[in-house]
C-alpha cells in the first residue's frame, strides 16, 4: 500500500505557495471557517496506489473573489459557471501538489464542484488547513479512501470503501 | 508571434493569456487538445502552444504527440503547463516532443524564464 508523504504544515505551505503564485495576499491562519449554508466545494480524486480526495471549500462570496481574481473580471459579471471553473481549477492545482507527495504512480481526476459537503462514505479525514482569504473562509481538506477486501455472503470477494 | 493557450479551465486560460500578452504575443485559446488541433488544421498555427495535460476530449500528451507527427507543424514550440509534477510524467511529455515543462502553480516570471530559454522572448537588458 502506497502512502502519502505529507504533513499538515506542508499542506499549509502548499496553500501559501499556490496563493502567492495566483493571488495576493496569502491566506491568514484561522481556528475555524464557518461556511454556513453558502458552501462551494471544488475537489479532485487521486487514484492509484493511494486513494484520496482533495477538496477546496469556501463560501459563495469567497468563490466570487477567487474567480474575479483568476479571470480578472468584475464580480457582478460572474456566473455560476465561472465560479465552478475557478474553484475547480484551484482544486486541480492543490490536488496536483498533494499528488506529488504520493509515493509511486497515481493519477488525478478532472475537478468537480458542488455546493455541499463532498466527504465520501468510506473516507477518513487526514488533514485540514483552515484559513481566511480577504475575510472569506477557506478550507483545504485531504481525505483518504480506505479500500478493504470483504467477503460477501456468497463467498465472492469484492472491493468496497470503508473507513 | 502567436501563442495558443490550451486548457479546459477558462480561469487558467485567462491567467496565461494575460502573461503572454504582456510578453508581446497575440493569443488564441482552446478548451482541449482536439479543439486546438481543429484550430491548427483550420490555419491558426501558433508559434507557441501552452498545453495543459489533464483535459477532457483530448489530453495534452495526445495533443503533443499529434502535433509532433505532423511535419507542417514542426515549427510549433510546445510547453506543457500542468499539475502533473512527477519526474516520470515530465520525461513522458519531453519524450513525446514537448520543449519545456512548467508545473502549476507558476509565477509570471517562471513562464517568462522558460520562454527566454526557448528564445521566444528577449532577455531584459
Amino acid at each position: 500500500m502506497m502512502t502519502l508523504a505529507l504533513a499538515p504544515a506542508e499542506l499549509k505551505s502548499m496553500v501559501d505557495e499556490i496563493w502567492s503564485s495566483l493571488f495576493q495576499p496569502v491566506p491568514t491562519d484561522a481556528d475555524d471557517a464557518d461556511m454556513g449554508s453558502d458552501l462551494v466545494v471544488g475537489f479532485v480524486d487521486i487514484s492509484g496506489g493511494w486513494l484520496g480526495r482533495v477538496a477546496v471549500e469556501t463560501t459563495d462570496a469567497g468563490a466570487v473573489a477567487i474567480a474575479s481574481s483568476m479571470l480578472a473580471a468584475e464580480p457582478h459579471t460572474l456566473g455560476d459557471e465561472d465560479l465552478a471553473d475557478a474553484i475547480g481549477e484551484l482544486a486541480n492545482i492543490v490536488g496536483g501538489s498533494v499528488k506529488s507527495c504520493v509515493e509511486g504512480q497515481s493519477s488525478l481526476s478532472l475537478p468537480s464542484v458542488e455546493r455541499q459537503n463532498v466527504l465520501r462514505h468510506g473516507t477518513s479525514e487526514l488533514m485540514t488547513v483552515t484559513t481566511h482569504w480577504l475575510d472569506h473562509p477557506l478550507r483545504v481538506r485531504v481525505q483518504q479512501i480506505r479500500v478493504v477486501e470483504e467477503l460477501t455472503a456468497n463467498g465472492a470477494h469484492h472491493l468496497d470503501a470503508a473507513s | 508571434m502567436l501563442a495558443m493557450v490550451i486548457d479546459d479551465s477558462r480561469a487558467m486560460r485567462s491567467i496565461l493569456r494575460r502573461i503572454v500578452v504582456e510578453l508581446g504575443f497575440d493569443v488564441v485559446e482552446a478548451a482541449d487538445g482536439q479543439e486546438a488541433l481543429d484550430k491548427m488544421s483550420a490555419g491558426e498555427v501558433p508559434d507557441l502552444a501552452l498545453v495543459d495535460w489533464n483535459m477532457p476530449v483530448r489530453d495534452g500528451l495526445s495533443f503533443v504527440t499529434e502535433v509532433r507527427a505532423n511535419k507542417e507543424w514542426r515549427g510549433v514550440t510546445l510547453m506543457m503547463v500542468t499539475t502533473e509534477g512527477e519526474h516520470a510524467q515530465i520525461v513522458r511529455a519531453l519524450a513525446a516532443g514537448a520543449h519545456e515543462y512548467v508545473i502549476k502553480p507558476f509565477t509570471p516570471d517562471a513562464i517568462m524564464d522558460k520562454l527566454q530559454i526557448l528564445g521566444l522572448v528577449g532577455v531584459p537588458a
